[in-house]
C-alpha cells in the first residue's frame, strides 16, 4: 500500500460552510492527516490555534461576514504555514498574505491535498533555515 | 557916493565879470553832465552831419560824434569823422534820407530799421540838431535780439495753434470768468460733436451729464481750479448726440496780468475707447472671478517661481476642511503639503516639479481633514505661460473625487463578492451532487432530489434579491416552501411573530426545511390524509443576539413510514449547529415527529455577506 501523502501531518481546517469544512476534511484525512477542527468561525479558529499544535492550515478568507484575516494574521504571527481556500481573487488578499498558497473554490480532494502538500514541503525546506517553531510534524520529504 | 564913480563902474564891471564867470561855470557844470550822461547811458547816441549829393539829394552822413555805447549796439569800430558808406563799405541811401527827412520836417522821428551790412535791426529816434550846418542826433538801441525772440514767439504760437487746432482726440476750449464757453478749438469739436458756433457762448456745464450738473460738478471743478491753481476732471461728459464720452482731463484758471482769473482752459483727452475696454475688461474679471468664487471644484493658480498661491477660491475650504486663510498667512508650499497624506507628498512635490517645466498633468491624493477624515483630491494643473512662452504661474482645478473613488471600489468589492459567492455556490452544487449520489442509487431518485435542493438554494436567492439590503421573511420562507410542494392550509399551520433572518440564517433554514417537507410528504404527514403540520417559532431574550427557535412537528403519521437518517438529518443536526452556531434535533416516535432547531439572529441583512463600507475601509487602512 503506498505512502499517504499527508500522514502525520496535523492541519487545521477553517472554512464557514458545513458541507466544504466536512469534505476537505474527509479528503485530508484520507490522505493520512490528523485534522484539527474544523473551526466555522475566526473565535473558535483562534481559539483552536491557541489550544492545539498542529503543522499546517487550510483558511477561507469569508467566514461568513465577507472577508476577514484575523486568523491568517494569528497563523502567521505564530509562524504557521497556511493556504487559503476561497472564492476570492487574490486582489482582495492584502499584500503581506498575498505570497502565501490560494486553491480556488471550487475545487476538488486532490486539488486540496496536493496543495497542502507543496505548502507543507515549502515550509519546511524554509523552516530548517528560518526555525520554525511549529510542532514538526511526521511528514518528511 | 559920487566920490567913488569909478568904483561904482568897477562894482558895475566886477559884476558883470562874476556874471559872465558864473554863467560859463554853469554852462561847464551843464555840459559836464551831459557829457557824463553822454558817456554813461546804455543807448547808444551819436551825432551825425547829414550830406547830399551833387543832384542835391540826401546821400550819405558823417559821423561827428558817438557814444561809448555806440560801439556795442553797431559792432562798427569808432567811425568819428568818417561816413556812413566809408564805415559800412557801401553807401545806405535810405538811413541818410531819414536823417535828412528829420532836418527837412524838424520833426523827431522814430523808426525801427534793419541795416543790411551790419545784419543788425535797430529802434532810431532821430532828432534835428542842426538846421543850418546839416546836423542830427540819432538815438537809438540794437534791437536784433529782441526782433528774434519776438519772431521765434510768433512761430512758436504758430506752431502751438498748429498742433493744439490739429489734436483731435484732444477737446480744448477756454470759458469766461463765468465758465461760458469763449472759444471751442477743433479738437473739442471733434470730441463733444458742437460746432464752434453752436457752442461758444454756452456754459461749459452743457458737456457734464445731467447728474453731475444737478450735484453742482461744473461749478466745484472750476473752483477747485481757481482756488488750487488746477483741478482734474476725470469722468463722462455727453456728447452732442448724447452718447457717453470718458474725458481725462484738468481744469486750469486763466489770468491776466494782474493776477485776476479772466477764465479757465480746460484741456482733456477722449479716453472713451479705452475706458470701455478697461470696463469689458473689468466685467470679464468680474465674471470669471464669480465663476471660480461659485465652483464647487477649487481654482487656484500660484507662482511658477515661489509656488506661493496668488489665488485660492472659496471651495477649497470645503476640499481640504481648512480655512484659506490658515494656508495663505504663511502661504508657502510646506503648508500645503502638511494638509496631504504623508504617503501622497512626494507625489505632489513631483506633480508640481513636472508643471514647473510645462509640463500639464493630473494627478489623485489624499487630504486629511483636521477632523481625521480623509479625502480624495483630484487635480486637473497646468502651466501658464508669459509673453515668452516661459511658466510664469501654474494653475489647477481641484475636485473632490472621494465618492466616485468610494464607487469605484465599492464595485471592485462587489465584483470580487459575487466572484467569490459563485465560486462558493458552485462549491456547494458540487458538495450537494457527491452527498445526493451517495445516497441514491436510483438516477431517477438522484435527479429528484437533487433538483429540489437546487430548487431550494434559488428559492433563497430570490428572496434575498427581492428584498435587497433586508432580511427574509421567516413565515416568507415556509410558505414558498409549502408552497413548492404543493401543501395547502389547513394540512400546516403557522405561527410566530414576523421574523427577518440574516442571509446566511435564511440559506440553510430553507435547505433544512425543503428536507422535512420533502420527506414530510414522501415519509410523512403531508403525504397522508390525517395527518398535520405545525410550524411555530418565537424568539427569545439573550444575553447576546436574540435566540429563535422553530419547531416543526408532523402529527399523524403512518407508523410504517421509516426514514433512514439522511442528507436532511445531517443537515439539521449538524449543519445548522455549525453554521448558524445553533442547535438542532430530530426527535421521532410512533406517529409524530419533531423537528427544533434553534439559532442566535444574527445582525447583518446585505444580500452580500460582507458590508461594502466595512471592506473599503479595511482597503484603505
Amino acid at each position: 500500500m503506498a505512502e499517504l501523502p499527508l500522514k502525520g501531518l496535523r492541519v487545521l481546517v477553517v472554512e464557514d460552510q458545513y458541507y466544504l469544512a466536512t469534505d476537505i476534511c474527509e479528503w485530508l484525512r484520507e490522505a493520512g492527516a490528523q485534522l484539527v477542527g474544523p473551526a466555522p468561525n475566526s473565535r473558535t479558529a483562534c481559539e483552536l490555534i491557541d489550544a492545539e499544535p498542529f503543522d499546517a492550515a487550510v483558511v477561507d478568507i469569508n467566514l461568513g461576514m465577507g472577508p476577514t484575516f484575523t486568523v491568517a494574521q494569528k497563523l502567521a504571527e505564530n509562524e504557521v504555514p497556511f493556504l487559503f481556500a476561497t472564492g476570492y481573487d487574490r486582489s482582495i488578499i492584502p499584500a503581506e498574505y498575498r505570497d502565501h498558497p490560494r486553491i480556488e473554490k471550487p475545487f476538488k480532494g486532490p486539488d486540496v491535498i496536493s496543495a497542502v502538500e507543496a505548502l507543507w514541503r515549502q515550509s519546511s525546506n524554509a523552516g530548517a533555515s528560518a526555525g520554525s517553531k511549529t510542532t514538526g510534524g511526521a511528514f518528511q520529504t | 557916493m559920487a566920490q567913488v564913480p569909478t568904483r561904482q563902474t568897477d562894482a558895475a564891471t566886477a559884476a558883470d565879470l562874476i556874471d559872465r564867470t558864473s554863467a560859463q561855470a554853469a554852462l561847464r557844470e551843464s555840459e559836464r553832465k551831459y557829457r557824463f550822461l553822454f558817456e554813461s547811458m546804455d543807448e547808444a547816441y551819436a551825432v551825425v552831419e547829414v550830406l547830399k549829393d551833387d543832384a542835391g539829394n540826401w546821400a550819405d552822413f558823417r559821423f561827428l560824434e558817438v557814444n561809448p555805447a555806440f560801439v556795442a549796439h553797431t559792432g562798427m569800430p569808432y567811425p568819428v569823422g568818417k561816413t556812413a558808406t566809408e564805415m559800412l563799405g557801401s553807401p545806405n541811401p535810405r538811413w541818410a534820407q531819414l536823417h535828412g527827412q528829420a532836418l527837412d520836417t524838424g520833426k523827431p522821428m522814430r523808426v525801427e530799421e534793419s541795416e543790411g551790412t551790419l545784419g543788425r535791426t535797430f529802434d532810431l529816434n532821430i532828432f534835428s540838431l542842426d538846421r543850418e550846418r546839416n546836423r542830427v542826433a540819432v538815438l537809438f538801441t540794437d534791437i536784433t535780439e529782441r526782433k528774434r525772440q519776438e519772431e521765434a514767439l510768433r512761430e512758436s504760437e504758430e506752431k502751438l495753434r498748429l498742433i493744439v487746432e490739429s489734436a483731435r482726440d484732444y477737446a480744448i476750449f477756454t470759458t469766461d470768468e463765468n465758465d461760458v464757453i469763449d472759444n471751442w478749438l477743433p479738437g473739442a469739436e471733434s470730441v463733444f460733436g458742437w460746432s464752434k458756433a453752436e457752442v461758444e457762448g454756452q456754459p461749459a456745464a452743457i458737456l457734464y451729464t445731467e447728474d453731475d450738473r444737478a450735484n453742482g460738478v461744473p461749478v466745484q471743478e472750476v473752483e477747485t481750479a481757481r482756488r488750487e491753481g488746477k483741478a482734474p476732471d476725470v469722468r463722462w461728459h455727453v456728447h452732442k448726440s448724447g452718447r457717453m464720452v470718458f474725458i481725462e482731463g484738468q481744469v486750469v484758471p486763466l489770468r491776466s496780468s494782474e493776477g485776476d482769473v479772466r477764465g479757465f482752459l480746460k484741456i482733456g483727452r477722449d479716453t472713451t475707447e479705452g475706458r470701455m475696454a478697461e470696463d469689458a475688461l473689468r466685467t470679464s474679471e468680474e465674471r470669471f472671478r464669480q465663476f471660480a468664487e461659485a465652483s464647487l471644484d477649487s481654482l487656484w493658480i500660484r507662482d511658477a517661481e515661489t509656488l506661493v498661491f496668488e489665488y485660492l477660491s472659496p471651495a477649497f475650504e470645503q476640499l481640504y476642511g481648512v480655512s484659506r486663510e490658515q494656508v495663505l498667512r504663511a502661504n508657502d508650499v510646506k503648508a500645503w503639503l502638511e494638509l496631504l497624506h504623508p504617503g501622497d507628498r512626494d507625489g505632489a512635490v513631483a506633480a508640481l516639479r513636472e508643471l514647473r517645466n510645462g509640463v500639464p498633468r493630473s494627478h489623485e491624493f489624499r487630504v486629511i481633514h483636521p477632523d481625521g477624515q480623509v479625502r480624495w483630491i483630484h487635480n486637473t494643473d497646468f502651466p501658464l505661460l508669459d509673453d515668452q512662452g516661459k511658466v510664469q504661474r501654474i494653475a489647477g482645478i481641484a475636485h473632490d473625487v472621494t465618492e466616485r473613488r468610494r464607487a469605484v471600489e465599492l464595485q471592485g468589492t462587489l465584483l470580487a463578492e459575487l466572484q467569490h459567492r459563485v465560486r462558493n455556490v458552485l462549491a456547494m452544487i458540487r458538495s450537494v451532487v457527491r452527498r445526493t449520489s451517495s445516497s441514491k442509487s436510483d438516477i431517477e431518485d438522484f435527479v429528484e432530489h437533487f433538483q429540489g435542493r437546487i430548487d431550494a438554494m434559488a428559492r433563497t436567492q430570490s428572496l434575498l434579491t427581492r428584498t435587497p439590503g433586508r432580511g427574509v421573511d421567516l413565515e416568507d420562507i415556509i410558505r414558498d416552501e409549502m408552497v413548492a410542494q404543493a401543501a395547502q392550509e389547513p394540512k400546516f399551520k403557522l405561527s410566530g411573530p414576523p421574523v427577518s433572518l440574516a442571509p446566511q440564517s435564511a440559506e440553510v433554514l430553507t435547505l433544512a426545511l425543503h428536507e422535512l417537507a420533502t420527506n414530510s410528504v414522501k415519509y410523512g404527514a403531508l403525504g397522508q390524509n390525517d395527518g398535520r403540520v405545525a410550524i411555530g417559532w418565537d424568539v427569545q431574550r439573550a444575553d447576546g443576539p436574540d435566540w429563535i427557535e422553530i419547531v416543526w412537528r408532523e402529527t399523524g403519521i403512518d407508523p410504517r413510514n421509516e426514514r433512514a437518517p439522511g442528507f436532511g438529518t445531517d443537515l439539521i443536526t449538524n449543519r445548522v449547529p455549525y453554521e448558524l452556531s445553533g442547535l438542532g434535533e430530530l426527535i421521532f416516535d410512533d406517529k409524530s415527529l419533531t423537528a427544533r432547531i434553534g439559532f442566535p439572529l444574527q445582525p447583518g441583512h446585505g444580500i452580500l455577506e460582507a458590508d461594502p463600507t466595512r471592506l473599503m475601509e479595511r482597503a484603505n487602512g
